[in-house]
């Protein structure tokens, strides 16, 4: 449950100056992937006319069956009527939304700057559901977790999109007090079946891979997946890796595309494109010599050339020309991802969900996995889409709502590696991005420990 | 003119009384009923040996077996709801006494007798005598000084009844005026003043002011004749008025803020077929800040709206008669709304008679006087000739949002969305009432989400109230000038002088004459303006403004009908130095020393009374307070500078051209005294480092370069110069320094632009005038480009960017990437009945400018795009045709060679979902050259330039387009998606582009991302606004650019990302 102490094994590679020449003769057990269809977008033809209202109803419809209460009247129909005699307790489920000023709205003077961060002391939540608003006034109200640990909240705590139920005192027309929020019951978890052999499930994030700076970790990465770089202990660990997964940001950051009109957009544009082909080609030659030993699968980021709106749609072979030339293992993701190794459920994002979390709201005293944990809680993997995280206006379904647990969760481009135990059997680790720590993720499938690995 | 309108009363007859008390009855009953009594006023507790205060709201009066009854209709300081009745008080007029009238009260007595025996023979006045009582008395009259003390003999004559006035007026008029043998004058003095506010005059009552009764006598229950919580009567001479020093306080007034919404299958809704089907009721108290209570009658059941009331009924009937019952027991004081009084109010009242709904319309304080529609017309300078509609709700004000916008502010749209973007920065939803229609008819769900929509337009109003402090603003004004609330609503400017005029003039025994009006077609010569020497100024130009002008110029030379001489001043043996001449019209005034005028007197009481508000402005601490001195010190502002338009209107009351010609003459002269004495001081002959140059002055002010010094320098310079040139002049008039242009881009009379300084470390803000970045009219792209190119001008000084950010906006337009929101030009459609208004003025002009021989022109007229446009939504879509008033938008495409402009205009939408080309060369010969040509004449020396060169030769291809003419022969082939080759259905691209797939699919995906960034910041943008997470976006606003793009950029993102689908469905 608690964050295990960093690592099992641990490499420092500056150490290590011999470079093994030998070749272990091993034999790797691959590992095939199996992708659910959950996040796979529907035709486009009409999808596109749909609007952004229908997955807050739909995340509305499948969350509220989750809570547990005791009372029949959590519902607004009951809520108004009592308002309006302006009486006593109350409680009711419905929707955040938080009105942020700083948030770069359209008409807005900040419509036009990238704020890192939205919150302000002017905030104000409200409680939504179809038959209106109502606004709340929390101060030190009381979260009830599913994990027994509540926590004290304040508006700056709170998400546009999560679904909850409060209870609180009616203060005025219109306005609650609320004293203490529950979230939703957790989910199912689904049986857990490990693997009866060691296999490792490797997760590396954010390469942000830039030709213009120092590629040399990278190749050390592919040296180290192929099992050429390490001779220490647990110098068998690469052989044992199943899959590798890429989560997201294969690509360093494309420069900033603005409405503004620059003076001569023309030649940018040009230029930025031409940076990111470079970036393609050397990357397709990296994935290429790691595909011809180990399978590897590519999940899509924030800053990859293919389409931003969450469910992300997989990336297109031709950014891997060179990998297809050979025989590959190569498989392309969504984001978020769901699919199985074997009997274990694994379910992913590359971390846009997260950071959007982080914009959004005041995060003090908590690491990136906890958000992840929190998330799990809301029941929901991306609360603030479509709000202030651009995602695809689907019609029928909220495809980020947790309908199971998986038996392992992950988001990429974190800050810091992280991981956990939560809801007694799920995994959760947050992985950071590659370019900025070197630093790797292991998942053992026989034992669902988890370690990172720095890459100097 | 109002004024002229004959001032009848309302009748009342005993029977009525009995009526009257069991529908109160009735009334109260059913608000029980209902719930509402929770808010209901507070009870009343008088204690009739007291004395009782109230605050005035409305003051009329009405008739009762023959007597006059004044009626005021207040509110206590505790919210109660009262009706004074004030009787025996007798309206009167003056005459000029003949010659030969011997003043012994008999013979007096005699000439009553025989005055109504004359009266008698012209009308019969029910079998009674008109005139009850005349009084001798010594007054003056106001126009004209003749000499020393010049009483005279004046009869005061009182009649019976407040319409005998005007009557007798007019019968004076006829050449039989001989009375005893002595031949009456036919000019009467102060007959054509309202019965009600010849009581408040005399009795020193100002609108919206205190009053104290005494010896009043309370009313029981069953002898009320209104709804107020109390009802008294009173002999005249028992009230009193309290001096506003004493109290000043607003009493708690209740506002009541409402909207309808109609549902109409076809078109704008009429009132005979389309049913009302909700009403949207918002009341608060209006020195408290949350409301009272908020509700909303609904046709057909409609879900709970959380902080509302939802009231439903089956038939309109009854919502209709729910709605009266609750307004006439929250008893409001005043109604807000917006278009309440051309739209809301007449709607409600045709549509139950449409519904056969007898006795239907009580909304007044009256319940047997049914709210009747009376269409009148309102003649202002500002507005122009409008139809209004005038409905009777007594003892309550109306007060509609949308005519106090269009009286106060200059805008070009007064849409409640524009109008609440421009000062509460809130963007509103646009439900355009064809889907109204589809809503109502759906399900409960939907209907909720009309009454949403219909609570935030009753919502707006009183933000929109409270933001501009309407309320404080008109209850100041009324106070300043005395006259009732209403008649700022319902009567001109003059009316409020007039007021103030009758009152001091009453202080001076002078009387004011009513006059026939004379149409003159006089013209005088207006304000002076230095002809602008146009340039682009890069050093601080200072501007020196006279405080208000023209009400300084009054004061200075004792200007007013009671100095003005008609005769040589030598015949009333003045002196020279005893009188002053003003230049040009030599109209001769006395000085004060000789006799004070009453005009100057008044606006000293003015011009003090502001003075003294604004400290007391300073120094308040609570709000409530604040918002009252604020009105106060800006309706004493006001009313000051309206005594010069009194004296200059030439339809008014009491023109006086010799006054207002003056004005203006002392004006100009000013201007140049002002000029020569500042380029005599600050030249180099005097020692100055450089000569000052005057570049431009308009009517009270003067712009003065003094030279290559900084902001600071010359800051002081202004100040200087503008206490040196005060000097020169009579006191109060006072030239200050106020602001620093720098740099200043002077283009012409009234069009500038410049940084404004009012303190020398840092600019204030710019300032432009007459110039397009403010007019709606223009497409958003001009504005957005003159904006633009100042802020290049004037805060970056940087000339070469504007040219080039010009530059590349033009070659952006040729290209097709500017945004199609920024093209929507948008014009207002008129009726076709205000065309033909127009048509008929401009005639009309025509006809006294031209002679005859221009008839072919008169009879052509030309198409206007808009027009056009608007008939062409009609032939598609009846259903949702624009009609008269809406706003039409549209965008010039290109069009057939030789094509008028107007045949190529089109509806925006239209324009995105065919793909019309649009005419680029339109936007910059027709739209962006002339204002950018006129920016730039000054500041880069061949302007033209700017219009011709590489950036204006790439040019956007479009395609071709099935929906154009062209379009029907071409036949429809799958192209390479790179290079446009024709290529199998199944493939994405040619053998040879094959080759390049990485490279044309990062280049769509980088495209795709901004799309789709664009797509989520519009759609996300319209769903906050829209004010729910789980409702559709239905806005139709098109006065907001994210309508347009957020269409636009749906269909650009399925092109686009069709593409990549191709690409990545294409085998390799």
């Amino acid at each position: 449950m608690d964050v295990e102490t960093n690592t099992d094994v641990s490499f420092i590679l500056e150490k290590l100056k011999i470079k093994s020449e030998k070749k272990f003769e091993h034999e790797r057990i691959g590992l095939e992937i199996q992708q659910t269809t959950k996040f796979y977008l529907p035709p486009r033809n009409k999808a596109i006319k749909t609007q952004y209202c229908h997955i807050y109803y739909m995340r509305y419809l499948s969350l509220v069956k989750r809570f547990k209460t005791d009372s029949k009247d959590c519902q607004f129909i009951e809520l108004i009527q009592k308002i309006q005699n302006q009486q006593g307790t109350i409680q009711a489920i419905g929707t955040i939304f938080k009105e942020m000023k700083l948030k770069p709205y359209y008409f807005s003077q900040n419509a036009y700057k990238t704020v890192q961060n939205y919150v302000s002391n002017d905030d104000v939540c409200y409680l939504e559901d179809r038959s209106g608003r109502i606004k709340l006034q929390i101060n030190n109200a009381q979260l009830c977790l599913p994990n027994k640990k509540d926590k004290i909240v304040n508006v700056s705590d709170l998400i546009t999109g999560i679904t909850l139920m409060i209870e609180g005192q009616i203060v005025a027309n219109n306005i609650v007090k609320v004293e203490r929020i529950y979230l939703p019951n957790l989910p199912q978890t689904p049986m857990l079946k490990p693997l009866n052999l060691t296999s490792y499930v490797c997760l590396i994030s954010g390469l942000n891979y830039n030709a213009s700076e120092s590629t040399t970790k990278y190749r050390h990465m592919i040296d180290y997946l192929q099992g050429n770089l390490y001779s220490g202990e647990g110098r068998e660990i690469p052989y044992h890796i199943s899959q590798v997964i890429f989560v997201g940001n294969l690509y360093s950051k494309q420069e900033e595309i603005t409405d503004q009109q620059t003076l001569k957009p023309q030649q940018d544009f040009k230029g930025q494109q031409s940076k990111l082909q470079i970036n393609i080609k050397a990357v397709d030659e990296l994935i290429s010599q790691l595909a011809s030993v180990t399978p590897v699968a590519i999940m899509p980021g924030p800053n990859d050339p293919v389409s931003q709106m969450l469910p992300q749609t997989p990336l297109h072979k031709s950014y891997f020309s060179e990998t297809f030339k050979q025989k590959n293992q190569l498989i392309f993701l969504t984001n978020p991802a769901e699919f199985t190794l074997g009997d274990i459920k694994i379910l992913g994002t590359s971390g846009q969900n997260i950071s959007d979390i982080k914009r959004c709201s005041l995060i003090k005293d908590q690491l990136d996995i906890d958000l992840l944990e929190m998330t799990i809680f809301y029941g929901n993997l991306a609360p603030t889409a479509p709000d202030t995280l651009i995602s695809y206006p689907l019609q029928n379904q909220d495809p980020f709502i947790l309908e199971e647990l998986p038996n392992i969760y992950f988001a990429g481009n974190m800050e810091n590696f992280g991981t956990k135990i939560v809801a007694e059997k799920v995994r959760i680790v947050s992985i950071p991005a590659f370019s900025e720590t070197g630093t790797i993720c292991l998942i053992n499938l026989n034992t669902f420990e988890c370690f990172p690995v720095h890459i100097q | 003119m109002a004024e002229q309108e004959e001032d009848i009363g309302a009748n009342l007859d005993q029977q009525n009384i009995q009526r009257i008390y069991e529908e109160q009855q009735r009334m109260e009953a059913r608000f029980k009923e209902s719930g509402w009594q929770l808010f209901s006023r507070p009870p009343t507790k008088i204690n009739a040996s007291k004395p009782l205060q109230f605050m005035q709201l409305e003051c009329d009066y009405y008739t009762q077996g023959g007597q006059s009854i004044v009626r005021m209709f207040g509110v206590t300081g505790e919210g109660n709801s009262i009706l004074c009745h004030v009787y025996n008080f007798l309206s009167f007029f003056y005459l000029q006494s003949p010659n030969e009238l011997n003043l012994e009260p008999q013979h007096i007595l005699q000439f009553q007798k025989e005055f109504n025996i004359l009266l008698a023979k012209q009308k019969n006045f029910n079998g009674k005598e008109p005139i009850v009582k005349i009084e001798v008395c010594q007054k003056e009259s106001i126009r004209y000084y003749k000499g020393g003390n010049k009483k005279q003999n004046y009869l005061k004559i009182y009649v019976v009844q407040p319409v005998y006035v005007a009557q007798i007026r007019n019968f004076l008029k006829f050449d039989n005026r001989i009375v005893c043998d002595m031949e009456i004058p036919q000019l009467t003095f102060e007959s054509n003043i309202p019965y009600a506010l010849r009581f408040m005059i005399e009795y020193d009552i100002v609108g919206m002011g205190w009053i104290e009764l005494k010896d009043y006598k309370i009313r029981e229950n069953q002898d009320k004749i209104s709804s107020c919580q109390i009802e008294v009567e009173v002999d005249c001479q028992y009230v009193k008025a309290i001096p506003l020093d004493e109290r000043s306080e607003l009493a708690p007034l209740r506002i009541l803020s409402f909207d309808i919404e109609c549902s109409a299958e076809k078109g704008f809704p009429n009132e005979e077929h389309d049913p009302i089907i909700q009403i949207a009721c918002i009341v608060k108290v209006h020195n408290r800040s949350e409301e009272l209570v908020r509700v909303v009658f609904t046709l057909g059941d409609c879900e709970k709206i959380p902080g509302a009331w939802v009231k439903s009924y089956l038939k309109e009937e009854e919502l209709l008669n729910e709605f009266q019952v609750f307004f006439q027991g929250l008893d409001p004081d005043i109604i807000i709304g917006y278009n309440i009084q051309n739209f809301d109010i007449p709607y409600i009242l045709n549509r139950a008679q449409s519904l056969k709904m007898k006795n239907y319309g009580k909304f007044g304080r009256i319940p047997t006087a049914q709210s009747i529609i009376k269409n009148g017309k309102f003649l202002s300078k500002a507005m122009g000739m409008r139809e209004t509609k005038d409905i009777n709700i007594e003892g309550r004000i109306q007060l509609d949002m949308m005519i106090h916008m269009m009286k106060e502010h200059k805008l070009s749209s007064f849409s409640l969305n524009n109008v609440s973007f421009q000062f509460l920065k809130q963007q509103k939803e646009d439900v355009h009432y064809s889907i109204i229609y589809t809503l109502q008819n759906k399900n409960p769900e939907t209907r909720k989400r009309i009454a949403v929509y219909c609570l935030k337009d009753a919502e707006l109003p009183i933000l929109l109230m409270d933001k501009l402090c309407c309320l404080y603003n008109y209850a100041e004004m009324a106070r300043v000038t005395g006259v009732p609330v209403n008649y700022l609503f319902m009567r001109g400017q003059q009316i409020k002088v007039a007021s103030q005029l009758l009152r001091k003039a009453k202080h001076y025994d002078f009387i004011i004459p009513t006059e026939n009006f004379k149409q003159t077609d006089q013209e005088y010569q207006g304000a002076y303006v230095l002809d602008p020497v146009k340039n682009f100024y890069k050093v601080p130009i200072a501007t020196l403004d006279f405080a208000s002008l023209y009400p300084s110029i009054m004061m200075a030379h004792n200007m007013c009908y009671s100095t003005l001489l008609n005769t040589s001043p030598i015949k009333l043996g003045l002196e020279d130095e005893q009188v002053t001449i003003s230049p040009e019209t030599n109209a001769i005034f006395v000085k004060p020393t000789v006799r004070k005028g009453m005009l100057p007197l008044i606006l000293e009481d003015l011009i003090n009374a502001r003075k003294k508000a604004k400290n007391q402005l300073a120094q308040e601490t609570d709000p409530f307070k604040k918002a009252v001195l604020d009105g106060r010190q800006l309706a004493l502002k006001i009313s000051a500078n309206s005594v010069y338009g009194f004296t200059g209107a030439q339809v008014g009351q009491l023109p006086c051209l010799e006054i207002s010609a003056s004005i203006t003459s002392f004006g100009r002269q000013m201007i140049q005294a002002t000029r020569d004495a500042v380029l005599k001081r600050y030249s180099k002959d005097n020692g100055a480092k450089y000569d000052a140059e005057v570049i431009y002055g308009d009517t009270d002010s003067v712009m003065v370069k003094f030279g290559e010094y900084s902001v600071e320098e010359t800051m002081q310079l202004g100040r200087e110069a503008a206490s040196f040139v005060s000097q020169q002049f009579i006191q109060p008039i006072k030239l200050e320094f106020e602001k620093v242009y720098f740099p200043y881009l002077l283009m012409n009379r009234k069009r500038y632009a410049g940084q404004l300084w009012t303190k020398p470390d840092k600019p204030d803000k710019i300032d432009t005038k007459g110039i397009e970045s403010v007019r709606r009219d223009n497409c958003f792209l001009i504005r957005k480009m003159v904006t633009e190119i100042l802020n290049f001008l004037l805060i970056k000084q940087d000339e070469k960017s504007a040219v080039q950010y010009t530059k590349e906006q033009i070659r952006n337009l040729y290209l097709n990437k500017v945004d199609i929101s920024e093209l929507v030009i948008t014009k207002s459609l008129n009726s076709k009945k205000d065309d033909k208004d127009k048509d008929k003025e401009k005639d009309k002009k025509k006809n006294q400018n031209e002679d005859d021989g221009n008839k072919l022109t008169k009879n052509y007229k030309q198409k206007q795009a808009h027009v056009v446009v608007a008939e062409k939504m009609q032939n598609r879509d009846a259903a949702n045709a624009p009609s008269a008033g809406d706003r039409i938008a549209y965008i010039i495409i290109q069009g057939a060679k030789g094509s008028k402009t107007y045949e190529n205009a089109e509806d925006p939408v239209e324009v995105l979902e065919k793909d019309f080309p649009i005419d680029f060369d339109y936007y910059v010969n027709n739209q962006i050259k002339k204002p950018i040509m006129r920016l730039f004449e000054f500041v880069i020396p061949n302007p033209e330039s700017i219009f011709v060169g590489d950036h204006t030769m790439s040019r956007y291809i479009p395609k071709v387009n099935i929906n154009s003419a062209l379009g029907k022969f071409v036949q429809k082939r799958t192209a390479c998606l790179n290079c446009k080759k024709v290529i199998d259905e199944n493939q994405a691209l040619c053998s040879f582009c094959k080759d390049k797939t990485l490279d044309i699919l990062t280049k769509s995906s980088i495209k795709l991302q901004e799309l789709q960034i664009n797509y989520h910041k519009y759609w996300t943008t319209c769903q906050s606004c829209q004010g729910s997470l789980l409702g559709d976006i239905l806005c139709s606003n098109r006065d907001c650019e994210i309508y347009y793009k957020r269409i636009k950029v749906q269909r650009d993102l399925k092109e686009k990302w069709d593409e990549i689908d191709k690409l990545y469905a294409q085998q390799q």
